[in-house]
């Protein structure tokens, strides 16, 4: 193939991915009346803003309760990534170094559950809960996902990897089980633990179908799901304050993911090489 | 006394059932996932089940057993037929055109080169913003009104699209959106795949003769078969979980288009509180993605290992 | 059968370092030429630049009539056995034999023939349906060698072939390789670390350093007539002894020890007048008690640090009192460590602690500062 037709691929390709995002990008910095009066016409100003301005943001901030569903966000990321990479980590080290009957078949068993996806167990899923009596609390949206067959897999793949002769070391010095995670192993597969972390920080961001089933309280809401209340497609919707409200919402999703993102990528560095 | 003890063969715990060999000491790391996976994995299917045999008042509470003729009311049901026929063909369309456009995308970018990691990290950038933002993103793209494809289509002369409440483009759109969102990890998937082929055997093909069409067809789509089986069943397991576009813009519509089987099951269990058919057509349901993956991974099965 | 030219190439991967400087190289029609040389010095880089793997930056390459400098890998009608074997993995031991013929598009009924007639030659026979994780080393390496030989190439080119095998296994393929290579009457280019392997297989060798060739030569001649102090110490069981010494007036002085010039070959001789400083190397198998020798010219005295028994064969490390202090230099010019130590190899059983050891004059090798032979050493440029 030849230079130019591949560089022309790529381009088409990068820009089939971020054009729509910057699209959404510009419309949160413009107002409706703007978007309606040049969307009839193709012309420069179909996708930009042609004054653009911050009153979109601005009328975002006093949205009554979006703050409060930002937070609920954010919370419900830390906690979700805190508990699953934890209970992945605990169940990871005993399916990879304990030597008990079944445990293969329960490590394929937590593998299949991720066969099950929310969107076809919705209903039992809110049963249960229901049952837990944790329906419209932080707790019922957070407990059911806080077992993560991925997160499972991804650490016992990690501990696996340590090399068996570092525990026979530090057992031989002395260490008990919870000594011999905590000095042979966790130092070892601090790239997978932060991967795990971020993977399921950053997944909370993609919830919608689970917090508009089992919470049905304002304040107790995800922002994401709040804002999704704003779109109509049957009337005209006001894409300015949805864009600016959504990229509020992401942006500490961002932040987090652009700060560990380097402890990922350094620590993959050294034991990328096997 | 001290004789008994003495002939008394020593036995300093009492021996667990052969079935538990060895799982005191495992025990206490696994709880926290055992008991979450008991509670919302195990326990649910086991709830799923129980429901679906009975009836239930408005309010959800059980009146009454339904044995199985839940199952028998929305399997014979012609629109839950429908929809599941739906939820087959979002399989069907999605997993070969995502794994066409990931193939071909991780084929492109598979160079390590600064330009490709670019490209790359755009690819696989809408995973980043969430299932919700990225449907805003669609709905506002595909606007009637202000959205910039129509602009673009009346721009070049062709007619203006109804999308959500014309049944094709309806279809297409919930379709699109979900490959468009998926597409990053296929390629993540191939990508690996390809990095895990030797270059020493790339390259003893090349000397036996063979050119970029052998090479691509008997060498490096046949070593990429388990990345194959890997991508196929998460682009099916993707493909049951379209629910979120279909809730948020169509509705189920127009007239019946994206009447998706997870979208009647919502419905049912969430608008008619008809608790027991709901739990019956997501067993259904999900005995259906079940079967569709185990056949997945039958025909897709490889044979061979490296070394 | 093909001559291989190769006519100054070179390569760098990144600007600045070139892996092979300006690099010439003759393999004659059905010649065995073994490349060996350090780690890193080039050898892989040589062989993909050959196959067309790589492209060289500047050169020619010429495969019997044809110049294949820009021809692809596929149209080189070349064949190569890789270190890992590369066999492909999702195919039988007979679809991996068949694979080079298929590409040629040739009749069914031909490939099936051909496969038999080489898992016959090689015997695979019981193992064609087996995929290559089934096999053992040994048989994976027969299977390369299968899908080598099977489309009558041009040219082999072997990159270590064996040494993923054991000890015992490697001698043995080493000389099925060395038949096979006979026998066909190809060309062929083998790369390889080890001396051994080299010296036994080659027709000529080539010792490599930093992507340029230090010695071509058959194995003997080399042994004999070392080029410089890094082809000296890289033939041979041990290296040489490396000594400093001095001519002054008519005689050579190591240490204490000397010598008068005109016990030397005439050659050597010529080319040692005038000199002041010069390096010798004595090989450790070269050295006898000086009760052995009818003359007592050049004494070696020393006290025995350690000996090492090798089976019938023992080394005696010894220090004396001539011994190197240049042993910087030396390593540096040598391209590997040597210590200030002595080593002596011997068979017999000795067990004083105090040696006295001779050397026949015409067995000393002579080196300038710099690590070039001196006198009629090193032998054709190609
Ligand atoms: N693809 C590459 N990119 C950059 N440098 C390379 C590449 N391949 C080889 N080199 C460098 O070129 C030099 C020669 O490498 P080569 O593999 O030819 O050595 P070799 O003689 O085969 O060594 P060995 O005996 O260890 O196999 C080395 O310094 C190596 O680091
Ligand atoms: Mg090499």
């Amino acid at each position: 193939m030849k230079r130019p037709l591949r560089f022309m691929l790529r381009l088409v390709l990068a820009a089939l991915f971020v054009a729509p995002i910057l699209l959404a990008l510009a419309a949160s910095f413009r107002d409706n009346s703007d978007m309606y009066r040049y969307a009839g016409s193709l012309s420069l100003w179909t996708f930009l803003p042609a004054e653009p301005g911050i009153d979109a943001y601005r009328r975002a901030f006093t949205l009554p309760l979006l703050q409060t569903q930002l937070f609920n966000t954010v919370l419900l990321g830390f906690v979700m990534a805190t508990g699953t990479t934890v209970s992945s980590l605990l169940a990871g080290y005993a399916l990879s170094r304990f030597r008990f009957r079944g445990r293969q078949a329960l490590f394929l068993l937590m593998l299949f559950t991720l066969f099950i996806p929310v969107d076809v167990i919705l209903p039992p899923l809110f049963f249960v809960v229901r049952d837990l009596g944790l329906i419209d609390s932080f707790w019922g949206l957070a407990l059911p996902f806080i077992f993560s067959p991925i997160g499972v897999y991804l650490i016992r793949q990690a501990i696996e990897e340590v090399p068996r002769e570092l525990d026979h070391a530090a057992s031989l010095d002395g260490a008990g089980l919870w000594e011999v995670l905590r000095t042979a192993i966790l130092p070892n597969i601090r790239g997978a633990l932060i991967a795990c972390w971020l993977m399921h920080f950053v997944f909370v961001w993609e919830w919608y179908l689970w917090p508009l089933t089992a919470m049905r309280s304002d304040d107790g809401q995800l922002a994401q799901v709040a804002i999704a209340s704003l779109i109509d497609p049957l009337r005209s919707t006001d894409y300015a304050l949805v864009f600016a409200a959504a990229i509020l919402t992401i942006l500490p999703a961002f932040v987090v993911f652009a700060i560990l993102q380097r402890f990922l990528t350094s620590s993959q560095a050294t034991t990328g090489g096997k | 006394m001290d004789t008994t003890i003495a002939i008394r063969p020593v036995r300093l715990k009492p021996r667990l059932p052969a079935l538990l060999e060895g799982w005191g000491p495992a025990l206490v790391f696994l709880a926290p996932a055992l008991v979450m996976l008991c509670l919302f994995k195990l326990w649910l299917i086991a709830e799923a089940v129980y429901t679906s045999t009975g009836t239930f008042d408005p309010g959800g509470q059980r009146i009454g057993n339904a044995g199985l003729d839940n199952f028998g009311f929305a399997l014979s049901d012609s629109r839950f037929q429908w929809g599941l026929w739906l939820s087959l063909f979002a399989a069907v369309a999605k997993v070969p055109v995502q794994l066409a456009l990931g193939l071909a995308a991780a084929l492109m970018l598979r160079a390590n080169t600064g330009g490709n990691a670019v490209v790359r990290a755009m690819v696989i950038s809408p995973m980043f913003f969430g299932l919700p933002v990225t449907t805003f993103i669609f709905a506002y793209m595909f606007d009637a009104n202000v959205g910039a494809v129509n602009a673009i289509l009346s721009g070049i002369g062709l007619p203006r699209v109804a999308w959500l409440s014309t049944e094709a483009p309806a279809q297409m759109l919930v379709l699109g959106l979900s490959i468009w969102r998926d597409v990053g990890v296929t390629m993540l998937v191939f990508l690996a795949g390809l990095s895990a082929i030797p270059p020493q055997i790339a390259n003893a093909a090349k000397l036996d003769g063979a050119g970029p069409f052998a090479l691509f067809f008997t060498i490096t789509l046949p070593l990429l078969a388990r990345s194959f089986q890997f991508a196929v069943v998460l682009a099916t397991l993707a493909s049951f979980q379209i629910l979120v576009p279909v809730l948020m813009l169509t509705k189920g519509g127009p007239t019946g288009a994206t009447d998706l089987a997870s979208f009647q099951i919502y419905e049912t269990a969430f608008s008619y509180f008809d608790l027991g058919t709901a739990s019956a057509m997501s067993l259904a349901l999900l005995f259906g993605l079940i079967v569709i993956i185990a056949l997945e991974l039958r025909w897709l099965a490889v044979k061979w290992t490296y070394e | 059968m093909h001559k291989l030219v190769l006519r100054s190439v070179t390569k760098s991967y990144a600007a600045g370092s070139a892996v092979l400087k300006p690099f010439d190289l003759v393999a004659q029609a059905g010649e065995l030429v073994v490349l060996v040389g350090p780690s890193g010095c080039g050898k892989s880089t040589l062989l993909k630049l050959i196959a067309g793997l790589e492209k060289l930056d500047d050169g020619q390459i010429l495969l019997g009539e044809r110049d294949i400098t820009n021809v692809e890998p596929r149209h080189r009608r070349i064949a190569m056995v890789f270190q890992n074997y590369a066999l492909y993995p999702h195919l039988s031991v007979r679809e991996n034999l068949a694979y080079p013929l298929r590409r040629q598009k040739l009749r069914a009924a031909d490939i099936v023939l051909k496969v038999s007639a080489v898992a016959r030659q090689l015997r695979l026979d019981e193992l064609l349906d087996r995929r290559p994780s089934q096999l053992s080393g040994g048989q994976k390496q027969r299977v390369a060698m299968g899908r080598a030989i099977i489309r009558e190439p041009d040219l082999f080119l072997l990159d270590e072939p064996l040494s993923n095998l054991d000890a015992a296994l490697r001698t043995h393929v080493r000389g099925e390789i060395r038949d096979l290579q006979r026998r066909l009457g190809t060309t062929m280019i083998y790369v390889t670390h080890d001396q051994v392997e080299a010296q036994t297989l080659a027709d000529r060798l080539v010792i490599m350093r930093n992507g340029e060739v230090q010695q071509v030569g058959p194995p003997q001649e080399i042994y004999e007539r070392p080029a410089n102090i890094f082809a000296a110490a890289f033939l041979g069981t041990a290296p040489p002894n490396f000594l400093a010494g001095r001519i002054v007036d008519d005689r050579v002085e190591i240490g204490q020890a000397s010598l008068p010039l005109a016990d030397l070959p005439g050659e050597c001789r010529t080319a040692l007048a005038g000199r002041e400083q010069i390096y010798v190397g004595l090989r450790p198998e070269m050295l006898r008690p000086t009760c052995d020798l009818d003359r007592d010219h050049f004494v070696l005295r020393g006290k025995v640090i350690r000996r090492e028994i090798v089976g019938n064969s023992q080394n005696v490390h010894f220090r004396s009192e001539a011994g190197s202090a240049d042993a910087a230099k030396l390593s540096a010019l040598a391209g590997r460590h040597l210590s200030d130590e002595l080593v002596w190899t011997t068979e017999r059983a000795g067990t004083d602690d105090a040696v006295e050891l001779g050397i026949r004059p015409e067995s000393i090798l002579f080196f300038d500062t710099d690590g070039v032979a001196i006198g009629a050493h090193g032998s054709d440029a190609l």
